[in-house]
């Protein structure tokens, strides 16, 4: 049984459309939510965290509908995007009103927050007040109440940012380790990285609709339209790159830097080849081959007609 | 796997007891409103403050007590100045305190009320105004509903909060204000009539925590700058009493006053209060003439009708500030 499952699911506040008739399944594991901004991921994440009513179309978390469903709502972790802090209260008093407010109580509450801080790697400065916190540490502590109640399922909204490149490591390696014991994690992000050094499971969402869903990989094999971008570092680019404009799968080269080429192909599989014999054949000295374009980002880029930096 | 305590087990110490209700969850946000507020000072100090009134009737009744005692001598002079100054009934010349006892007790109780209602506009100014603006300012909406909470069980926790402190200010120094008279003195009259006085000032007190509390949740949850729920706040208090007192003095003293009587909101909970304390029927009972205790009630409102208006203004309250949690919550959902 899939974890969520989407199923014609549609939400519109009045006039806005804010989900448009949307089916999916998320799996087991972690799935990266993205999409631009509007694109209706918070909706999503709303309507997934019981918070938001669909108009129409339905969505079951767990099997069950999340709206008006403690039950439901019990086994789930939501880490949203803003702010939502009380600036006076430590970062315990913190967990714990927020363990207390998934139904922990007395010292459960207490003990439950200890662990929960000392995971996201917050004890040091659980006692300090949240108004003398950095953005990271903030981005902590609200992971740290999300996971409070032992979560099944992890809904994290844009929890890299304000993160330093050490918080977003440490953070990255949280949510896999969680993964690996089984928590099912969905997390948006702009970071793109980071969430494909966590998963190549995603869900890509664009004015209200799924544009892609799966693996990064096997989403960019399917952009047929999208002629693939295989990068070369290689000494002799120039060479390289005089050759390739002669082959008739190349339909664009460049050479962006003195040691390295660009090329475009429609038939990866084959353009490979055919590389490495032209490269052992004239004995050329080759740091890298690689695909320049099968990153989340890029992908990202291709769906939402954005094109990646 | 590894067994971390009793009810926890490794590795990600997946949680195995039961977890509460999501209707009980509203004492956790009780819980956590009021230790916010008792990190202010200001907030302490008014608490400690509004004390007050509590002890200025345990000294009143002290010394009626003592006057019962000294009736007729000289020192008996000077308590019974005082006693007609602070209650402001006229009882000079009454020698047979006792039979006046009951009353007097209550009316020094409903005194103590008047006086606690300004630090109740306080501590609901300082304490109530940022509940649910707060949470606005701060989007803190969808990390409450993102747990197994309702709007009604925010609300719920959230009235809590100012009807506790409210509480704090009125009905407990009200409490141990009649018990230290009681240890003090030997008390209202009879045991019945202690009970009776004790369960109207649980009914006043608790009246005050209802109609304050919605208000200032409903006022709170109208914009997220708690500068102009403060404005808001002191605005409907005070406003409608000076309008009061204008069309009260612009009237002939014996004029009866309709609805037009009910314009504040500070005025009908005295009247409210004056009527479930008893004050006026127990005066009206005594011997004494209607122009020796005239000056310590509110002018003859019908108590129906300022409960009437409080009851409407509540259930208003109540019914605005659930419609606007319910809309704040799902927009912040989705933002």
């Amino acid at each position: 049984m899939a974890v969520i499952e989407l199923t014609q699911l549609s939400k519109w506040y009045g006039e806005v459309i804010g989900l448009n008739n949307v089916t999916a399944e998320i799996e087991h594991g972690i799935t990266g939510l993205l999409g631009p901004n509007g694109a209706g991921k918070s909706t999503l994440m709303g309507l997934a965290t019981g918070q938001l009513r669909p108009s129409k179309g339905g969505i079951r978390v767990f099997g069950e509908s999340p709206w008006d469903n403690p039950s439901v709502i019990s086994r789930i972790g939501y880490c949203p995007e803003g702010d939502p802090f009380w600036q006076k209260l430590t970062g315990f008093q913190f967990v714990v009103f927020l363990a207390r407010m998934s139904g922990l109580q007395g010292a459960s509450a207490r003990r439950a927050a200890i662990d929960a801080i000392e995971r996201t790697g917050m004890s040091a400065n659980a006692g300090r007040a949240i108004r003398g916190y950095s953005k990271g540490m903030r981005q902590r502590i609200k992971i740290a109440q999300a996971l409070v109640h032992s979560p099944e399922l992890l809904i994290l909204d844009e929890p890299f940012t304000g993160a330093d490149p050490i918080a977003r490591h440490e953070l990255t390696n949280l949510f896999r380790e969680l993964a690996a014991q089984g928590v099912h994690i969905l997390v948006s992000s702009h970071v793109l990285h980071e969430v494909e050094a966590m998963t190549r499971e995603m869900l890509m969402i664009d004015h209200g609709r799924i544009v892609a869903q799966g693996d990064v990989q096997a989403v960019r094999k399917s952009l047929l339209d999208r002629p693939h971008v295989i990068r070369v570092r290689v000494d002799q680019s120039r060479k390289l790159a005089s050759q390739l404009v002669g082959w008739e799968l190349v339909s664009g080269v460049s050479i962006p830097q003195p040691d390295t080429v660009l090329f475009e192909t429609k038939s990866p599989e084959a353009a490979y080849e055919r590389l490495n014999s032209t490269i052992l054949s004239d004995g050329m000295n080759v740091q890298e081959i690689a695909a320049a374009d099968e990153s989340l980002e890029a992908v990202f880029g291709y769906l939402t007609h954005r094109e990646s930096k | 796997m590894t067994t971390i305590s009793g009810d926890r087990v490794n590795q990600y110490q997946r949680w195995q007891g039961a977890l509460g209700k999501s209707h009980w969850t509203w004492p956790a946000i009780v819980r956590n409103g009021i230790t916010l507020a008792l990190k202010h000072n200001k907030t302490r100090i008014v608490l400690l403050t509004g004390g007050i009134p509590a002890v200025t009737a345990v000294g009143v009744l002290y010394v009626l007590s003592l006057l019962e005692s000294l009736v007729g001598t000289d020192e008996a002079k000077g308590m019974y100045d005082l006693l007609s100054a602070m209650l402001r009934i006229n009882i000079h010349g009454v020698t047979r305190l006792v039979e006046f006892r009951d009353v007097l007790w209550r009316s020094t109780f409903l005194m103590m009320t008047g006086m606690q209602m300004f630090w109740v506009l306080i501590i609901v100014a300082r304490v109530g105004t940022p509940l649910i603006a707060n949470d606005l300012k701060h989007r803190a909406l969808p990390i409450y509903f993102s747990k197994p909470v309702t709007p009604a069980t925010y609300l719920l926790g959230k009235w809590a909060v100012a009807a506790s402190f409210v509480a704090l200010i009125t009905l407990v120094p009200s409490f141990a204000a009649f018990a230290v008279s009681l240890l003090l003195t030997d008390g209202p009259g009879t045991w019945g009539q202690a009970a009776r006085l004790a369960n109207d000032l649980i009914l006043t007190g608790m009246f005050v925590c209802v109609t304050s509390g919605t208000a200032i949740i409903a006022l709170s949850s109208i914009t997220s700058d708690q500068r102009y729920v403060t404005v808001g706040w002191v605005a409907i208090c005070l406003l409608p009493m000076f309008a009061q007192k204008i069309i009260n003095e612009s009237l002939p003293s014996n004029a009866t006053m309709g609805w037009i009587g009910c314009i504040s909101l500070r005025d009908d909970i005295f009247v409210v209060a004056e009527h479930l304390l008893h004050v006026r029927k127990g005066l009206a009972a005594t011997s004494l003439p209607a122009e020796r205790f005239a000056q310590a009630l509110t002018r003859p409102i019908d108590p129906a009708k300022a409960a009437t208006v409080l009851g409407v203004l509540t259930v208003s309250a109540i019914f605005f500030s659930w419609r606007r949690v319910v809309r704040f919550s799902r927009m912040a959902a989705a933002a």
